[in-house]
């Protein structure tokens, strides 16, 4: 197990962006590795990877924020998200001391409007802003060493943004969702982190 | 579930960052310069909006 992983458990989806790099900057101030799915093919091993990366990392976060229906016909819910959440949810009450379940939402009892099941399980309620998810993200892990605060984690996010045309532009990547730009990204946001120290 | 979780180890540096994303070479290097020129590029843009905001008030104080 990777104690400093963070299995990050978003929509792909261009609309998500603000929120995706969000949680990348806000986990990796905190010291936390974010770690997705992006990468890995959709085939019949696809269900065994993503188990494997929820087990092997300490904590998972879900964002149920867009469990909605797609905007391609034909109109289906997105699944996937419940359903990673699921598989991290069994995961964690086999092994409680391995692994930490997050839930995030943008809407107030929405999610448990929507998965019952949770009744009884507090989401962290981002109100679908980048400061919203820094917010949430300082509340739900407390760090031993100084705390980052939501707004120097706010300016890491603007030097962030500043940064991804060229970063775009040196890896010949059309998307931020590939794995590797993923991975780049974080990288990126560490560094920026470890500069920024004003 | 639970709504918060304690972090129960250190900080990792840059370096540790990059060998478990298992980035390394050029793409390090380029990415390291990349973030270092964000944090100056950002800095410089803040000093220099500071100033024009301070310009603007001035020749408005002046008026």
């Amino acid at each position: 197990m990777r104690e400093n992983d963070v299995f990050l458990n978003f929509p792909y989806d261009d609309l998500f962006r603000p929120l995706y790099l969000a949680y990348i900057v806000g986990l990796v101030d905190l010291g936390l590795t974010p770690v997705a799915t992006l990468g890995i093919p959709s085939n019949a091993t696809r269900i065994d990877r993503i188990y494997d990366l929820i087990r092997s990392s300490r904590y998972s976060v879900h964002d149920l924020s867009r469990v909605q229906l797609t905007r391609t016909a034909p109109a289906v819910p997105r699944f996937n998200m419940p359903f990673e959440l699921g598989l991290a949810a069994a995961w964690a009450r086999e092994r409680p001391k391995r692994h930490t379940v997050l839930i995030f939402e943008a809407v107030n009892r929405r999610g448990h409007k929507s998965l019952s099941d949770m009744a009884g399980t507090d989401f962290s309620i981002h109100n679908d802003t980048p400061k919203g998810v820094m917010r949430e993200l300082c509340s739900a892990f407390i760090t031993q060493s100084k705390r980052p605060s939501v707004p120097n984690m706010l300016r890491h996010y603007e030097q962030l943004k500043a940064a991804i045309p060229k970063l775009l532009r040196n890896s010949g990547a059309d998307t931020l969702f590939e794995a590797r730009t993923f991975d780049d990204l974080v990288l990126l946001a560490k560094a920026i982190s470890a500069s920024d120290q004003p | 579930m639970a709504t918060s979780v304690k972090i129960a180890t250190p900080m990792p540096s840059t370096e540790q960052v990059a060998r478990r994303l298992g980035i390394s070479g050029e793409r390090k290097r380029t990415i390291l310069k990349l973030a270092e020129d964000a944090v100056n590029s950002y800095y410089q843009r803040s000093k220099s909006d500071s100033r024009s905001t301070a310009a603007v008030a001035k020749r408005a104080k002046a008026a």
